[in-house]
C-alpha cells in the first residue's frame, strides 16, 4: 500500500529543494570561483572494453548508499584506493539507451556495441568495417571546439597477434568514419612531445582584457536600484553581490607561466617490445606512459580532449608479480587466467567460463589502478592558475559491452558503472550516486555544459522520435544530471 | 475591457455571498459555489497589486538569445533547474532568485554565443549578417549596429546614456579595437545586463506603496511577449510600444491574436503542459519500473500535448480545459484506453475520438502523474490535491509536521475509502482531507494509469461516489468531472491559471480574485474562445498596471 504521509512529505520535501538549491549552488560557485574558472576545461573518456564484474544480481560496484564515498563504505573495486575516494563519483543504475537499442537489435558484443558509447547512437551497422555512426562522437565534438580543434584518441590494446583491431577502433569517430587511434607511446611522444618548448599563460578574460563588458551591466544595475522598492532592490542586490564575485573571479591573473619541455621518451615502443613475453606488464608500462604524456599536454595545452581504449580481449595475459599486491582481492591467482578483464568469465566459479569472482574483481581493480594513476599524475601538474589539472578535467569511464558475464543481466545495461572523476572546480567528486533517472546522453548533455559547449541536447536522433515537442526527458540527453 | 470591468462592477455591487474559502467541495454539501462566484468582492477595488522584479525562466533565457541572437543552441537548459513557485509556473517571480553560480554561468553563455555570432560572419543567412545590417567601414555603422542591438536586448527604447561613448555601450564598443571584437564585447555585456536578465516595471511613482501607475508600453510588450511566448518582443510589437499605441484595447487584441497564431506561441501549450498539468515529472518517469512501457508514457503526454495544441491553433474554449469530451489518442493509447483508433489513420499520430472522460483531469498522463507511483495502488488524496489546487484553485496548505500514518488496514477499513474516512475522524487531518479525499476518491474510477476501471484487483466494486459542495451528487468518476466542469469556481480557477502565467505571481486578495471571476464570466464559456481569454486577462488592470512598493 502506498504511504500517503510520505506522498504528502514529498511536497513539503519540494519546497526544501526550492528553498536550497540555490544555496548549495552558491556554496559551491565560490568554491569554483575561488580556483580560477578561466583555466582551460579538460575531458577525458575511458572504456573498459571487457566491462566490469556487474551483474544484477551481484552489484558489487553499487554498494555504497547514496552521498560521500569513504573508506567504511566504498565499494569493493575502489577499497584499494582510499586515498582517491574524494576524486570519483561512481554513477549508479545510469541507462545507456542507445546501447540497449542496439542490443535489441541484435549487437551486443565487444565491437558492435561500442560505437554508440561516445556518440549516443544505435550503430546501424554491427559488423567491424563500419559502425554505421553518423557525425561525431562526443570526445571529437568537444575536441573541435577547443583552441587547436585537436581530440586524442588512444588504445592500450595491440592491432595484432590476437587482439581484435575492432575493439581498438570503435569508439571515436569523426564525421561518421572511425577514427584510428595511437597505440604506441613512442610514436605519440614523437607527434606532440619530441619539440615541446614554450610557457602557457593563462588567457585574459574577456573582462580582464575589457572590464567595461561588466562594469557598464553593474552600473545599470545600480542605477535600477534607486529606482525600486525594498523586494525588487534585494534581486538587484543579489545580482550586483554575484556580479562583484564573478569581476573578482576574471580579474587579470597575477600567477606565473608554465613552463614546457619536452618530457622524457617513453620506455615503451610497441614497435620494438615484444608484447608476447611479458604483456600484463607491457599493458602496464604502456597506460601509465600514455597517462604521464596526458599531464604534459594538458598542462601544456596541447589538446584538451583525449578517448582511450583499454585492452580488449585476446591478450594471454597473466598479471602475477606485475600488479601491486594491494590490487589482489581474497587471494586471487591471476596467472592462467587469459583475457585481461572479464570478458566471458563468470563472476561466479562453476558457471560456463566461470573462473571466480576473486580473479575477475581483482582485475577489475587493476584497470582501475590505471585511472587512478592518471588522476594522480593530474592531481601533480598545475595550470597557470595555481589550480590542478585534475580539477579543472572531467576523466569519464565505464563500458558498453554486454555479452559474456561482464554486463548487467537481462539486456540493459542498468548494472554497469560509470565513474566520474575530477573536475573539482565545477563539479563535486567523490559520491555514490543514484544516476537511475538519467541517461548516458543526459551524462554527456551534462558534460556539453560544463564544458561550454552549448549543446541544445546530446542526441537529438532520440529527440525526434518523441511525439510532442521540447520537452525534457530520460532519452534525449536534455537532463542536468547534479555531479 | 469595459465590458469586463462592468462585470467586475456587478461583482462588487452585488456583494457575493461568503469569503474565499467557505465554499471547500465536500464540505457536506454546505459549501457555496452555487452558480455565480462566493467571493465576498464588496472590498474589491480594482488594485493592480505589485510584481516583483524576476529574472527570466531558464526556458525564457534559451528562447530569448534564440530569437535574439538567431542561435539554435538551448543554453538555458543547463541552468539549475528552478521549481514552480506559488503560482504553479516557473516564471513566478518569488521563486526565481540570483546566485553566484548562475550569474557565472550566464556569463560563459554570453561568451559562447557571442562567439558563435562573430563565428557566423561570412555565412550567408548567418547570425552575424542580420545584426550587422551596414558597411562596417563606416563610421556610423557601429552605433547603428549596436543602437539596433540594444534596442532588441533591452526591450525597450534606446537611451543616450545607454550609448554613451565613455560608460555605455558604445564605451563597450570603442574599447575593443576592431569592429568585431567590439560587437563580441558588446553582445557579452548585453547578456549581462540587468534589463536583458531582468524584467523590471519602473516609473516615477514605483517608490510610493500607495501609487497606482500603468506600465509603460515597452513594459507592456515584455508581459505580452513573456506570457505568450516565453520570449522577448518582435519587432512588431517593439513598433507598437514605439508608437505609443500597444496599451489601447484595439491594439492589444491584435496584438494578441497575432501572437496566439504565432509558432512561438507554442511555448504557451507547452507551460500549460508541462507546469500547469505538470507533466514534466512524467515525462521522466520509467513507466517500465510499472510494469508498462515509455511508449505508454510518451502517449499519454502526446495526448495531453494534442489536447492543448488543438484548444490553442483552433481557439476553442477554454471551458474545454474542464469539459472536453474528446481523447486525442495514437494506436497506443487507443488500445490502452480500448478505443477504436481509425482505420487509415498513421498509427503515431493523435487523433480525436469521443470518449466518456471529461476534461484535462482524466487524461490518463495526469491520472498517472498524480496516482503516487504505484502499479496497484492509486493515491486519491495525491490526485484529490491535484484537481484542488489546478481545477479549483483550492491547494490545501502544506501539511503540518508529524503527520500520523493512515490506519493499518484491518477489517474494520479494508478499503481505501474506509482507510480515508478513518484518518478524516482525526481533527488535524478534516479541514484539508475533506477536499482532497473528496476529490480523489471521485477518481477513483480510474486506476494508476488511468484506465477505467468498476473493481478492484481484488474484485472489490469501486466507491467512486460523492456529494460536491453545492450538493450536486456523483455517481462515479465521469459524473464527478462533468459536475466540476459545471462549477462556477472551477471557471474561475481556469482564469485565475491563466491570470497567473500572465502575472508571473500568484494572485492574491480580492482585487486579483475577483477581477478573475470577472474574467472567467466572460470568456470562460461554452461559446468563447481562448483568445478572448487571453485577450480579457491582458486587458485587466492587473496586467496593465503596478502598484508602488516601498522604500
Amino acid at each position: 500500500m502506498t504511504s500517503y504521509r510520505i506522498s504528502r512529505r514529498r511536497l513539503l520535501a519540494g519546497s526544501g529543494a526550492f528553498m536550497t538549491l540555490p544555496l548549495l549552488e552558491a556554496l559551491v560557485s565560490r568554491r569554483a570561483l575561488a580556483d580560477g574558472t578561466s583555466d582551460p576545461r579538460r575531458l577525458v573518456m575511458i572504456h573498459w572494453p571487457n566491462g566490469t564484474v556487474t551483474r544484477d544480481n551481484n552489484l558489487t560496484w553499487f554498494s555504497a548508499p547514496n552521498g560521500p564515498l569513504t573508506a567504511a563504505n566504498a565499494p569493493v573495486p575502489l577499497q584499494p584506493f582510499t586515498d582517491n575516494l574524494s576524486d570519483i563519483t561512481i554513477l549508479k543504475f545510469l541507462t545507456q539507451s542507445a546501447r540497449d537499442a542496439t542490443l535489441r537489435n541484435g549487437g551486443g558484443g565487444h565491437g558492435g556495441s561500442k560505437p554508440c558509447f561516445f556518440t549516443g547512437q544505435v550503430p546501424s551497422n554491427l559488423g567491424t568495417d563500419a559502425s554505421g555512426i553518423t557525425g561525431d562522437s562526443f570526445d571529437v565534438m568537444y575536441g573541435k571546439l577547443t583552441p587547436n580543434q585537436r581530440s586524442i584518441y588512444l588504445a592500450n590494446s595491440e592491432q595484432s597477434n590476437g587482439d581484435n583491431v575492432a575493439y581498438g577502433y570503435e569508439l571515436s569517430h569523426k564525421n561518421g568514419q572511425k577514427v584510428t587511434p595511437e597505440i604506441n607511446p613512442v610514436s605519440f611522444f614523437n607527434t606532440y612531445f619530441k619539440n615541446l618548448t614554450g610557457t602557457v599563460t593563462q588567457p585574459k578574460t574577456d573582462y580582464a582584457r575589457n572590464p567595461k563588458i561588466l562594469d557598464v551591466p553593474n552600473a545599470a544595475a545600480t542605477d535600477l536600484r534607486a529606482k525600486l522598492g525594498k523586494d525588487d532592490r534585494v534581486r538587484l542586490d543579489a545580482f550586483l553581490t554575484s556580479l562583484g564575485e564573478l569581476k573578482t573571479n576574471l580579474a587579470a591573473p597575477t600567477t606565473p607561466v608554465v613552463t614546457c619541455s619536452a618530457p622524457p621518451l617513453p620506455a615503451v615502443d610497441l614497435g620494438t617490445t615484444n608484447q608476447n613475453g611479458l604483456r600484463g606488464k607491457s599493458y602496464f608500462d604502456r597506460m601509465k606512459a600514455f597517462n604521464s604524456l596526458i599531464a604534459v599536454g594538458f598542462q601544456c595545452d596541447l589538446f584538451r580532449s583525449v578517448a582511450i581504449s583499454f585492452g580488449a580481449e585476446g591478450n594471454y595475459t597473466t598479471y602475477d608479480g606485475v600488479y601491486p599486491a594491494t590490487l589482489n582481492y581474497n587471494g586471487a591467482s591471476l596467472s592462467v587466467q587469459y583475457d585481461h578483464s572479464v570478458s566471458h568469465q563468470s563472476p561466479i566459479s562453476g558457471e560456463a567460463g566461470g573462473y571466480g569472482f576473486n580473479p575477475n574483481m581483482t582485475r577489475d581493480r587493476i584497470h582501475l589502478s590505471l585511472v587512478v594513476d592518471l588522476i594522480n599524475k593530474l592531481k601533480a601538474v598545475t595550470d597557470p592558475s595555481g589550480s590542478k589539472v585534475l580539477d579543472n578535467t572531467i576523466i569519464m569511464s565505464g563500458f558498453c559491452v554486454d555479452d559474456g558475464q561482464h554486463g548487467s543481466d537481462g539486456g540493459t545495461t542498468k548494472g554497469s558503472p560509470v565513474l566520474v572523476s575530477g573536475g573539482k572546480n565545477f563539479i563535486t567528486p567523490g559520491r555514490s550516486l543514484d544516476a537511475s533517472q538519467y541517461d548516458l546522453n543526459d551524462l554527456y548533455f551534462t558534460f556539453s555544459g560544463l564544458l561550454g559547449m552549448g549543446l541544445a541536447n546530446f542526441h537529438p536522433i532520440a529527440q525526434s522520435s518523441r511525439p510532442y515537442g521540447p520537452l525534457t526527458g530520460r532519452t534525449s540527453g536534455s537532463t542536468v544530471i547534479p555531479l | 475591457m469595459r465590458r469586463l470591468h462592468l462585470i467586475l462592477a456587478a461583482l462588487v455591487v452585488t456583494g457575493c455571498e461568503g469569503v474565499i474559502t467557505a465554499d471547500r467541495v465536500g464540505a457536506g454539501g454546505t459549501g457555496g459555489g452555487t452558480g455565480s462566484s462566493a467571493r465576498n468582492c464588496s472590498t474589491a477595488r480594482g488594485t493592480p497589486g505589485h510584481y516583483t522584479l524576476r529574472r527570466l525562466t531558464n526556458q525564457e533565457y534559451t528562447n530569448t538569445v534564440q530569437d535574439l541572437l538567431f542561435t539554435r543552441q538551448a543554453p538555458g537548459a543547463a541552468f539549475q533547474d528552478s521549481l514552480a513557485g506559488g503560482s504553479g509556473f516557473k516564471n513566478d517571480s518569488k521563486a526565481l532568485s540570483i546566485y553566484s553560480t548562475l550569474v557565472a554561468k550566464y556569463y560563459d553563455t554570453a561568451t559562447v554565443l557571442a562567439k558563435e555570432v562573430i563565428t557566423s560572419k561570412g555565412t550567408s543567412g548567418g547570425a552575424y549578417s542580420k545584426l550587422v545590417t551596414c558597411d562596417t567601414a563606416q563610421s556610423a555603422c557601429a552605433q547603428q549596429t549596436v543602437s539596433a542591438l540594444a534596442k532588441r536586448a533591452l526591450r525597450r527604447a534606446v537611451t543616450a546614456s545607454d550609448l554613451d561613448a565613455t560608460n555605455g555601450l558604445m564605451g563597450v564598443f570603442t574599447a575593443s579595437g576592431t569592429f568585431d571584437q567590439g560587437l563580441y564585447d558588446v553582445i557579452v555585456s548585453l547578456l549581462m545586463h540587468p534589463e536583458f536578465l531582468m524584467i523590471p516595471v519602473v516609473d516615477a511613482r514605483s517608490l510610493d506603496p500607495a501609487a497606482t501607475f500603468a506600465l509603460d508600453d515597452y513594459e507592456v510588450a515584455s508581459r505580452l511577449s513573456y506570457f505568450l511566448w516565453q520570449s522577448m518582443p518582435d519587432a512588431a510589437l517593439l513598433t507598437a510600444a514605439d508608437q505609443g499605441t500597444l496599451h489601447t484595447p484595439e491594439v492589444m487584441r491584435t496584438q494578441v491574436l497575432r501572437m496566439a497564431a504565432d509558432p512561438r506561441a507554442v511555448s504557451l501549450k507547452n507551460v500549460l503542459r508541462d507546469e500547469f498539468a505538470e507533466l514534466s515529472f512524467l515525462a521522466k518517469t520509467d513507466l517500465t519500473q510499472l510494469g508498462q512501457t515509455n511508449a505508454l508514457r510518451d502517449a499519454m503526454i502526446g495526448e495531453t500535448d494534442a489536447f492543448l495544441a488543438d484548444l490553442l491553433t483552433n481557439d476553442r474554449s477554454p471551458q474545454l480545459l474542464l469539459s472536453s469530451t474528446q481523447s486525442f489518442v495514437n494506436k497506443t493509447l487507443a488500445d490502452f484506453y480500448g478505443l477504436t483508433f481509425p482505420t487509415g489513420a498513421n498509427p503515431n499520430s493523435f487523433v480525436p475520438v469521443t470518449s466518456t472522460r471529461v476534461g484535462l483531469g482524466s487524461h490518463a498522463a495526469v491520472l498517472t502523474n498524480t496516482a503516487g507511483g504505484s502499479a496497484t495502488f492509486t493515491n486519491p488524496i495525491k490526485r484529490g490535491h491535484w484537481i484542488a489546487k489546478k481545477l479549483l484553485c483550492d491547494e490545501p496548505p502544506p501539511p503540518p509536521p508529524n503527520i500520523p500514518p493512515l490506519p493499518a488496514v484491518s477489517q474494520a477499513n479494508a478499503t481505501i475509502r474506509q482507510r480515508l474516512d478513518a484518518h478524516l475522524n482525526q481533527p488535524s487531518c478534516t479541514g484539508c482531507h475533506v477536499t482532497m479525499d473528496t476529490l480523489g476518491l471521485g477518481a477513483e474510477n480510474f486506476d494508476s494509469f488511468g484506465r477505467w476501471r468498476v473493481k478492484y484487483a481484488d474484485q472489490a466494486p469501486v466507491d467512486s461516489t460523492g456529494l460536491l459542495p453545492d450538493g450536486t451528487a456523483f455517481a462515479d468518476s465521469t459524473a464527478m468531472f462533468t459536475a466540476l466542469a459545471n462549477q462556477t469556481r472551477a471557471k474561475s480557477c481556469v482564469a485565475q491559471q491563466v491570470m497567473k502565467l500572465a502575472l508571473s505571481r500568484d494572485l492574491v486578495g480580492v482585487d486579483d480574485l475577483c477581477t478573475a471571476d470577472a474574467v472567467s464570466l466572460v470568456s470562460v464559456t461554452d461559446r468563447s474562445r481562448f483568445s478572448d481569454l487571453l485577450v480579457q486577462v491582458v486587458t485587466t488592470n492587473q496586467f496593465l498596471q503596478q502598484t508602488g512598493e516601498a522604500p
